[in-house]
């Protein structure tokens, strides 16, 4: 056996209690707990932090307003309905550049979000 | 009055709750959001109305035009696209439907088409009405179909979320007037509720804790919530009579008639607000 994954449809069904008992009969196995939204197995195994690391995935586009003419072809081509008021919502933002792209004042930049 | 139903954590009783409530005030209508693992129906058997398919736009590539440049994969953010020297390959189910790719094509060589990600049930149960979403197998994004089975339903509203703090859920929560956080009195709930409630904050939404399982676990989860100045509007008790209908798929307020009441009060307790 290299690798195991415990899934289940349902959630509390039990796979963090599952694996933190396969952890406590276990010696040399490294244990990932991918619940990323909720992770929980370290409320049971209490281990000690060795390094921390930011992530960083996808972009959030910035638009800068002493650049901006208020056109609207940002908000008219933005498919997430992110952008109200020439002001962009990040929570909305899909970070796919489409905006970046089209806007012909150069206003709208994309960074990287943690 | 849109009232959605949300936790952290799994499992912590959201659909039991949503079910419930709905039960107790048929003057709202149901929508199960947990598209990946939609459950509300299991529990009333409703009867079904109609069924509506969710598409989403993804590229397609007209090989006459198509010089192969690979300028669609360089903007494409999700890596649904990949080009090579003769080929273009497409991974429909990373493509988010941004319309980037056929933007930067310089041949023009990119349109759009349909992609079919799940469908929306419409059904009923005696005066209560009920649709839910269904991501189909091997398909990852949710929130589609959450935003056309929202779009399709007007009135109050009664939302069951799905759980955690991703995209899916805040689809799911955004524009309610109010959410409900399901937690349990355990660390893992605790720890969870916590993630949730910072969720609520970053969006804005006004937010109780609804306390399944009381009796159970500690009392922390009561502490945070008096730090916090979160009210707790109902605690419901660790009961064997509720865990034994559960377990039957039964909605306890058809048995235990007297949470009709204590729900139908939430529920007015929840619009005054």
């Amino acid at each position: 056996m290299k690798q195991l994954t415990v899934v289940s449809g349902k959630g509390g069904t039990g796979k963090t209690s599952l694996v933190a008992s396969f952890a406590a009969l276990s010696e040399d196995t490294v244990f990932a707990d991918c619940d990323v939204d909720a992770a929980d197995l370290h409320l049971i195994l209490k281990p000690e932090i060795v390094k921390e690391e930011e992530f960083k995935a996808l972009k959030t586009a910035e638009l800068d307003e002493s650049r901006c003419v208020r056109c609207g072809l940002c908000i008219e081509n933005c498919r997430f309905d992110a952008i109200h008021e020439f002001k962009i919502n990040p929570l909305t933002c899909e970070g796919c550049g489409v905006c970046e792209y089209i806007c012909p004042q150069k206003a709208i930049t994309m960074s990287e979000k943690v | 009055m849109i009232i959605s139903i949300a936790s952290g954590k799994g499992g912590t009783g959201k659909t039991t709750l949503a079910v419930n409530l709905a039960l107790s005030d048929p003057g709202f209508k149901l929508l199960d959001c947990d598209v990946e693992e939609p459950n509300c129906h299991i529990f009333l058997d409703p009867e079904e109305l109609g069924r509506r398919e969710v598409t989403v736009k993804v590229p397609k590539i007209d090989d006459s035009l198509c010089d192969y440049c690979g300028r669609c994969a360089d903007f494409c953010q999700y890596n649904a696209l990949a080009v090579s020297q003769d080929v273009v390959m497409k991974f429909p189910e990373l493509c988010h439907s941004c319309g980037g790719c056929a933007l930067v094509c310089p041949k023009d060589a990119i349109t759009e088409q349909e992609n079919r990600v799940g469908e929306v049930v419409h059904a009923r149960k005696g005066e209560l009405k009920i649709s839910y979403g269904v991501l189909d197998t091997g398909q990852a994004m949710a929130s589609p179909v959450i935003r056309q089975l929202k779009g399709e339903v007007k009135g109050d509203t009664l939302i069951d979320a799905p759980p955690g703090t991703s995209c899916a859920t805040i689809e799911a929560v955004k524009d309610s007037d109010f959410c409900l956080l399901v937690t349990e009195p355990t660390p893992f709930g605790l720890y969870d509720l916590k993630l949730a409630v910072k969720m609520l904050e970053t969006i804005g939404l006004d937010h109780a804790v609804v306390v399944n399982r009381d009796g159970i676990g500690d009392n922390k989860v009561q502490r945070y919530c008096e730090k916090k100045d979160i009210p707790i509007l109902l605690r419901l008790p660790y009961d064997p009579q509720i865990a034994r209908l559960y377990s039957e798929g039964i909605p306890f307020t058809q048995h235990l008639h007297e949470y009709r009441s204590i729900l139908k009060n939430l529920l007015e307790d929840v619009r005054r607000r």
